[in-house]
């Protein structure tokens, strides 16, 4: 059903629609970045226009406000240590399932992984807490990268075996017969092959772990622990008291990095995102 | 013979398995278990578990005459209802003017779907600042077009605090509905609208008796993602309003058991909340799902 050879009065109302809802996705972000600029005189007398005189001051005094290097340090840790378990443990699973196919409850324990994703941290934050207690693992960021390896997993170890079942199994075979052993075709076959499908997990899995906020808000207690999100919601809260163009520039910070993974990635993003929830 | 491949196999299975398996259960799996156990002890949090008391049902008992268990509960319907009667009908229109309308789909599809990716903590945060009373550009929106009446302190007043609450994640997660929408929109048939349309039924007629019945499984989950994030909502009420203003006006199950566990120190009772939240979820999730089988069947 092409509907785009000419224009008729609906397709015209439709795109209109469509660009009414543009605005409305994109103005909140231009807003809070045309606010940054501005000095908060400026603010005060014209809330809604462009700064006249943009000035990167705001941003300074944001970045001075709060410890946003050990912020940033902590969660960058924790990415790294975090991403590098689960795409690492994920895809050996994915590649064990859909590999070793003797195995006959290999499909039980694929379902097993798989039925995490109908879990969410904000209906288990009380047992999550108490069972890091008991694990001595309380305000520790390795406790918090493994809480985020354990519920990032069902999603890599669906999307990756989801790849690995569709390539050919003659491939493994032959890697067979040349004398590779399990570990080597996994490495060195199936992995490579592997790439765009372990990008796009490993893309989506960033911005969960870089955003996440619940359980980093639980697990981690002292300032020096504290990773961003939570810590710039602790700073640009007390921020708005004081500031408010100051407090929009401690979140256009927050956004910089996932707006810019976003333009780069937003094809991977979109369609990895959608392909998770239609499957899952 | 087969037997020592198969335990070569089995061995090398179970290699490749267990790394992924321990971290697996031990921080996702063991967590969830623990809640019912823990619903019916007394605790509160401090040192290891040697301090834990056994109160068995006690915990249920005082959440039966909580009453802010009752307008929390009340907060998590109505958020499910209004999410649901709105997010899945205004995704799929848009979903629909894309793919049907629009010469550039990559353009309209990347920046309405911007909200999702930004972090919760931000889009919570800017929207307490864009229902501001003087200063957000909501109030200043109302101002300019003539109806500065409207202009009120949004997130201030008990009888609007809920609806700016819930106005946010539809903001936010409506793009997701319709993203997954239109991915499922591209395995529609061509040839069957193209059919219809030439058998001479319009436009609305092809979309309604043709498009959609394509789309009911996704249409399915679409709806099922938003009504199970009804009762996940927590960060976002945490982040605006922490349950007030006034005396839990917008309390949510989530809020309530963060705060009983992490406040008041009763982690047995915040447990005992987990469970009942989750078998509210579960018992939605069974309806939904023995509806749709046998609307199949």
């Amino acid at each position: 059903m092409d509907m785009t050879r000419k224009w008729t009065p609906m397709r015209i109302a439709a795109v209109a629609v469509l660009m009414v809802v543009v605005v409305l996705a994109l103005i909140p972000l231009a807003w809070m970045i045309a606010s940054s600029f501005k000095t908060d005189g400026e603010f005060m007398l014209n809330p809604f226009g462009l700064p006249k005189a943009p000035t990167l001051h705001n941003y300074a005094q944001a970045w001075l406000k709060g410890d946003f290097p050990t912020y940033f340090r902590n969660s960058l840790l924790v990415a790294a240590l975090s991403l590098v378990m689960m795409i690492g443990t994920g895809s050996m699973v994915a590649y064990a399932v859909t590999r070793f196919r003797r195995i006959r409850y290999r499909n039980k324990l694929m379902f097993f992984f798989v039925i995490g994703q109908m879990i969410s941290a904000q209906v288990i934050l009380i047992s999550v807490y108490l069972v890091l207690v008991q694990y001595r693992l309380i305000d520790n960021l390795m406790g918090l990268s493994f809480v985020y390896v354990a519920s990032g997993l069902p999603f890599v170890v669906f999307m990756l075996s989801g790849f690995f079942d569709s390539l050919p199994f003659e491939l493994y075979e032959a890697a067979n017969i040349d004398g590779y052993n399990d570990w080597q075709i996994f490495t060195r076959i199936a992995l490579p092959l592997a790439k765009p499908a372990v990008a796009t997990a490993f893309i989506i899995q960033f911005l969960y772990v870089w955003n996440e906020f619940v359980l980093a808000l639980i697990t981690i207690r002292s300032p020096l622990n504290t990773t961003l999100p939570v810590g710039i919601f602790r700073t640009v809260k007390d921020l708005y008291s004081t500031s408010y163009v100051t407090a929009c520039a401690g979140l256009a910070i927050t956004g910089l990095p996932t707006l810019v993974v976003y333009a780069v990635f937003q094809k991977q993003i979109i369609f990895g995102m959608a392909a998770g929830a239609i499957k899952g | 013979m087969k037997s020592g491949f198969y335990r070569l196999e089995r061995r090398n299975f179970w290699l490749f398995v267990l790394p992924a398996l321990a971290i697996y259960v031990l921080f996702w799996i063991v967590p969830m278990l623990v809640t019912l156990p823990f619903s019916f002890i007394q605790w509160n949090g401090v040192g290891d578990w040697s301090r834990i008391k056994w109160v068995g049902l006690k915990n249920f008992a005082s959440l039966v005459n909580d009453e802010v268990v009752g307008t929390a509960m009340k907060n998590n319907f109505t958020y499910m209802l209004v999410t649901v009667l709105l997010m899945p009908v205004v995704a799929f229109f848009l979903a629909l003017f894309i793919e049907k309308f629009t010469v550039r789909k990559g353009f309209f599809r990347t920046a309405i779907f911007t909200p999702i990716v930004l972090p919760l903590m931000l889009v919570a945060l800017l929207f307490t600042y864009i229902y501001n009373l003087d200063y957000g550009i909501l109030n200043g929106f109302l101002r300019g077009v003539g109806l500065g009446g409207l202009a009120r302190d949004w997130l201030g007043r008990k009888d609007t605090a809920f609806a700016a609450v819930m106005a946010i994640p539809i903001w936010k997660n409506t793009p997701f509905t319709m993203t997954i929408l239109l991915a499922g929109m591209q395995n529609v048939s061509r040839e069957l609208e193209e059919a219809s349309l030439i058998d001479g039924c319009t436009f609305w007629k092809t979309v309604r008796y043709v498009t959609i019945p394509q789309l009911r499984s996704v249409l399915i989950v679409a709806i099922g993602l938003v009504v199970i994030d009804a009762f996940r909502v927590f960060d976002l009420v945490f982040m605006t309003t922490n349950g007030g203003p006034g005396y839990y006006t917008t309390e949510v199950m989530g809020t309530y058991i963060y705060k009983s566990g992490f406040a008041d120190m009763r982690m047995g009772y915040a447990a005992a909340l987990s469970v009942l939240n989750i078998a509210v979820v579960m018992a939605i999730t069974g309806i939904y799902m023995y509806v749709n089988r046998r609307a199949d069947g």
